[in-house]
């Protein structure tokens, strides 16, 4: 009892207003705890770690999302090796749209009322589309990696190059996600990551200086800060996971 | 997640059955209570398990009311009550009589099943300030019909 209620409620008191509210002696309590203690108790502990959702979304990622980011994948990876060189350059470019295809086929779980799928796996839809985001991304990420080491042309500066847009798309996508619970969010989200794709492009043919050596430094910090707000983002986006419905 | 399994479900059935007035419905939905909890806790950390079980249970009995309508409380309990009344400290159990069921609610929360502040008011979606107001207002009132009486 704290200070305020000795003031006002004796021992006695206290004793009485206990048995006020007595109930009847429960009539099944053993038989439930003996049956669930075991099996159910155990797992209580059993959290839902975010790499225990990026490896059950992973099996549902839409082919038809793999199949994009393969066919642009290949697209572009011919295209540089045999018509023009620089196949960062046009990966950069293609980051910010994988993760809004991404993010769009993701809305297609609240457009054609699959939510109740996902309220049933306990997973909100935050989550869910972050990370199908983080799946797509890290896949295409190596994937390009790979591509560029095959080229002869992998250098740690394009990391970084590829690394920007697709931060930079992706954190944005979860910032209006966050901020907008509805539909509009997502919509929001998909015309956002076009936009940083665009302005990727835009960059690529127009300033094409920006990626010069002597402006290295800018981009590691630009990246610095990009992967902290992403960090910060996911952070604030799993932790919806253990929020209460 | 919280000490004694068996405890908690004592106490949870005594607020159940305070908002029932029903031993097989006090159960049935303690029970179940705790069902949704364990399922829960399968998916994601519960951070409070026992706002949550509150919380559940508290919806499950205002589901099943409306469900009935209205919960008849048995013509015995309430004579027992009365007994209750005659033979021990009558002015205390009439004064909380007095009380609205809220009123009575937190008392039942705070002093019978001890739940912590913190979690009393994410029951009631308040701030711990307010569950500390609220506790003092009604034990003023307490005080008050006490010293009528």
């Amino acid at each position: 009892m704290n200070k305020t209620s000795k003031k006002y409620l004796s021992e006695e008191n206290l004793k009485e207003i206990k048995k006020y509210f007595e109930a009847p002696e429960p009539v099944r309590k053993q038989e439930f705890i003996k049956k669930m203690a075991v099996s159910q108790y155990k797992n209580i502990r059993k959290k839902a770690s975010f790499f225990y959702i990026l490896r059950i979304q992973f099996s549902y990622i839409s082919k038809w999302l793999w199949l994009l980011s393969a066919v642009l994948f290949t697209g572009i990876f011919i295209a540089s090796r045999y018509i023009a060189n620089g196949l960062v350059w046009y990966m950069c470019g293609i980051m910010p749209f994988i993760v809004t295809f991404t993010l769009s086929e993701s809305v297609r779980s609240v457009i054609y009322g699959m939510n109740e799928l996902e309220m049933s796996s306990k997973f909100t839809l935050k989550s869910i589309i972050m990370s199908r985001v983080v799946i797509i991304g890290a896949v295409n990420m190596s994937l390009i990696l790979f591509a560029e080491f095959l080229s002869g042309d992998l250098l740690w500066r394009n990391i970084i190059y590829m690394l920007v847009p697709y931060l930079s798309s992706a954190t944005g996508g979860f910032i209006i996600l966050r901020k907008f619970t509805s539909k509009e969010g997502v919509y929001l989200s998909c015309g956002f990551g076009t936009i940083i794709g665009l302005l990727d492009m835009g960059s690529i043919n127009s300033y094409i200086f920006i990626y010069d050596a002597k402006y290295t430094g800018i981009w590691v910090i630009v990246t610095i800060m990009l992967s902290a707000a992403a960090i910060y983002e996911s952070y604030k986006m799993a932790n919806t996971v253990g929020s209460m419905t | 997640m919280f000490a004694g399994i068996s405890e908690q479900y004592d106490k949870l059935y005594r607020y159940c059955y305070f908002k029932m007035h029903d031993v097989q419905a006090a159960e049935d939905i303690t029970q179940e209570a705790f069902l949704k909890l364990f399922e829960n806790s399968r998916y994601k950390e519960v951070k409070n398990p026992l706002a949550f079980l509150y919380t559940v249970a508290k919806n499950l009995c205002i589901d099943e009311y409306r469900r009935k309508k209205t919960v008849q409380i048995p013509e015995n309990m309430l004579a027992d009550n009365c007994e209750d009344k005659i033979i021990e400290s009558v002015s205390l159990h009439m004064a909380l009589d007095r009380l609205t069921d809220r009123e009575r609610e937190i008392i039942l929360l705070r002093f019978v099943n001890e739940v912590p502040v913190e979690d009393i008011g994410k029951i009631y979606g308040i701030s711990r300030f307010a569950v500390y107001r609220e506790v003092k207002k009604i034990l003023k009132k307490l005080e008050r019909r006490l010293s009528y009486e």
